[in-house]
């Protein structure tokens, strides 16, 4: 099954030097190569239309149709050492903690900003800068309720922050469907091993969101735009398991002030809001005249301390491409703190030396434009063809500060399964931080797979695939 | 100058409406510029406002009206005394001042006001067209955008109805029609083409026996441009004015949008609103 398996230079989670699996892996390399390639085909097959069965399944907006796929599932875990975690943990706890300040002091004092720690036109004058919510005080002072930080290892294994998701991250019920399929298709893989459990995490979801309400027992709904969505599944399935009501725009009103939810018994008053419509949609009145997905006067409520909104309004001035490369700063400036886990070097455009730099060097860099995401609109340099570079270059060049560029990481691998045999395919982790009375990492994540060999580009609406993810308790027993 | 601004705003609906919100920007600037002396709301049908200032340093009311109503009245009352015009524009900017003009520190303190909104839209190659005379005779920064104020009130031609408010800064300039909104707009784009600061304002403007004064009658519109060492001036385009004791401030911001003075949704049909506005000079004698 190894035999075509090639390491090629890269970090391969599992496979050391000379094909060895390292010590954790050891286990579960037993009893992957126990099992017939038959075996693996059938039961391949079984987790598959698990999925199907359980309707999990995202749009893909690119396509003209807006198609519905479910997103490939490959069976060989990412799997985490204890103290590996521990160090990462930590480290995420730091910036989460970091970006949280840096948003509260953005829509209030501007400090970070009068001290020139970072350009204020790249904040205020950004995009997802709201300013219809500056100076409003928020419970606990917490902007940021749920993070997704994607996470990639370099050449030498060591973890490097991609991206800091801190709108509206999806795939959380990927995490617990992939879990719930691995142990069901393929129950014996866990044998060996103490994985921390995902089954607390939903109380402590509730709790958490409970946490930042403006007051006691609160009353917690889940705001999605509707079925049309991509990641409804991931609305319903959240709502569904933390036992929270989930709603439409349409179901809520606002008078004199409060939030309420339209019920068979009449109008019931509600406190936070977890909400999966992006800012600019959430209240007419406010924002987006033409939105119908929103609550007329909800600002209003929140800005009077009647309502939690769950992520803050506004988190898009925090995770913005751009501003990416001041998070570093932003851990020294609020925390005092050296970054524990780094950023992936990052060239901002908008300067003279660093665009001259990017244009000269282009063939070797990633290219993306600061307000797209999910893989859209970049240039990898290596991959692309004389034409496609030129054409690009135009792009950049009628409006450089709107770029970004990376050196390409030789991101790490892991097998995946391929019919007959295993591949390497590049993976990252989304890993998903709770603020709350304490920040809190969810053990574990969104593994997420290029199963197109060769490919960089993990993203589910660009044929990536997903492997669940293992957070051990301790080390397996050498065997 | 000491005034008494009376706005009454008149919404009359088709057909009785309910779940209606209401937002309003009405409440005269407390400032160095101007003093508010008094300020009164009045809502029909009866209903209480929330307040709150804004990041431009606006005061926004916020009302709600639940039940069924056909006909929805604001009035304000406002006492406002605005302070004479005490700054000589016929004196050149200094090294100094022209040295901090074009420093990075000084247009990221004022780089909200720098950058084009979807009202001050227009391509560079236009602007750069309308503005190179004058921009090359100019002494300074404070000269060109005073020189630009005449430049606009004699290139425009005042005409209500052939704009409105969603009309942009380019297509104001191939028309060469259009209302103080239009005037402001355009020129906010021209002075921040340069390099200055400017912001919109929006006001009232006391006509009195002045019958030169254009405007309309109701609410004005102009702007504001900053240079170091000097408070924000206010340029009047639409008539070739110097905003001074005649000119009460309600508002400022990057373009309408963010003065929006009054903005509301509800749940029926059309509506129609009417606005009139009433300035008293508390100073002038009887005759």
């Amino acid at each position: 099954m190894f035999h075509s398996y090639k390491l090629e230079g890269y970090f391969d989670e599992m496979l050391e030097k000379g094909q060895q699996p390292r010590g954790h892996c050891k286990p579960f390399h037993e009893k992957l190569t126990d099992i017939s390639p038959e075996e693996l085909q059938t039961r391949y097959e079984l987790a598959q239309s698990d999925f199907l069965r359980q309707g999990i399944t995202f749009t893909v907006y690119s396509d003209n149709e807006g198609t519905e796929r479910t997103m490939p599932f490959d069976f060989v875990p990412k799997i985490i050492p204890p103290d590996e975690w521990q160090e990462l943990e930590r480290g995420l706890i730091q910036r989460f903690d970091a970006l949280n300040a840096f948003l509260d002091d953005v829509y209030h004092e501007q400090n970070i900003l009068k001290d020139g720690v970072i350009p204020r036109d790249l904040i205020v004058n950004c995009q997802h800068f709201f300013e219809q919510v500056a100076g409003i005080d928020l419970p606990r002072r917490q902007h940021i309720f749920m993070a997704g930080i994607d996470l990639i290892r370099d050449d030498q294994g060591e973890y490097r922050v991609l991206e800091d998701n801190l709108r509206n991250p999806s795939g959380l019920s990927y995490v617990f469907q992939n879990r719930y399929v691995m142990r069901k298709v393929y129950p014996e893989f866990f044998n060996e091993y103490s994985v921390q459990s995902l089954e607390q995490q939903f109380s402590y979801l509730h709790s958490a969101m409970a946490s930042l309400a403006p007051s006691q027992n609160p009353t917690i709904v889940l705001l999605t735009p509707g079925v049309h969505n991509s990641a409804y599944y991931d609305h319903s399935f959240i709502a569904q398991r933390t036992g929270i009501e989930l709603v439409e725009g349409k179901d809520l009103v606002v008078r004199e002030r409060q939030v309420f939810m339209k019920t068979a018994r009449g109008l019931k008053k509600v406190d936070v809001i977890y909400r999966r419509i992006d800012d600019e949609f959430l209240d007419p009145l406010e924002f987006r005249e033409d939105s119908l997905l929103g609550v007329p006067g909800l600002i209003d409520v929140y800005r009077a301390g009647n309502v939690s909104i769950l992520n803050g309004i506004g988190n898009g001035v925090a995770d913005d491409k751009a501003i990416y490369h001041f998070v570093p700063d932003m851990i020294r400036y609020y925390l005092n703190e050296e970054p524990l886990v780094k950023n992936v070097d990052t060239y901002l455009l908008r300067y003279q030396d660093q665009l001259d730099y990017v244009l000269d060097h282009i063939s070797e860099l990633v290219v993306k434009h600061t307000s797209e995401s999910g893989g859209y609109n970049m240039l990898i340099g290596p991959h692309a063809s004389k034409e496609e570079i030129e054409a690009y270059k135009k792009q950049i060049l009628k409006n450089p500060s709107e770029y970004i560029a990376q050196p390409t990481i030789k991101l790490s691998r892991l097998p995946a399964f391929k019919d007959d045999r295993f591949a390497a395919c590049h993976v990252d982790l989304r890993v998903f931080i709770f603020g709350g009375e304490k920040t809190h990492v969810f053990p574990g994540g969104l593994t997420r797979v290029a199963l197109k060999e060769g490919s960089l580009v993990v993203n589910s609406s660009q044929g990536g695939g997903a492997k669940d993810t293992w957070v051990l308790e301790e080390n397996p027993l050498e065997v | 100058m000491k005034y008494e601004v009376t706005q009454t705003n008149t919404y009359q609906y088709d057909l009785p409406v309910r779940q209606s919100i209401n937002q309003f920007r009405l409440k005269p600037l407390h400032d160095q510029q101007q003093i508010l002396h008094d300020y009164n709301v009045l809502i029909k049908p009866a209903s209480q406002t929330y307040g709150h200032t804004d990041y431009w340093g606006n005061y926004v009311e916020t009302f709600y009206l639940w039940g069924e109503h056909q006909d929805l009245s604001i009035e304000t009352v406002s006492t406002v005394e605005t302070k004479p015009f005490e700054i000589d524009l016929s004196l050149p900017l200094t090294d100094e001042q022209r040295k901090e003009l074009h420093s990075e520190a000084f247009k990221q303190a004022h780089t909200e006001f720098m950058i084009e909104t979807d009202y001050t839209s227009m391509s560079d190659g236009v602007m750069e067209a309308e503005t190179e005379g004058l921009w090359k005779d100019a002494r300074d920064e404070l000269e060109f955008a005073v020189k630009l104020n005449e430049h606009i009130y004699n290139t425009m031609e005042y005409v209500s109805g052939a704009t409105n408010v969603e009309t942009t800064a380019e297509k104001i300039l191939t028309h060469r029609t259009g209302v103080c909104q239009d005037y402001t707009h355009l020129m906010l784009a021209l002075c921040r083409y340069r390099g200055i600061p400017a912001r919109y304002v929006s006001g009232y403007i006391y006509i009195g026996e002045n019958s030169a004064y254009r405007g309309d009658a109701a609410t004005h519109a102009w702007l504001e441009v900053k240079v170091p060492g000097l408070p924000w001036i206010g340029l009047d385009p639409t008539n070739n004015a110097i905003a001074a004791e005649q000119h009460i401030r309600i508002a400022v911001g990057r373009d309408y949008r963010d003065i929006s003075p009054l903005k509301g949704v509800y749940i029926g049909g059309a509506h129609t609103l009417n606005v009139s506005v009433g300035v008293k000079n508390l100073e002038e004698r009887v005759s």
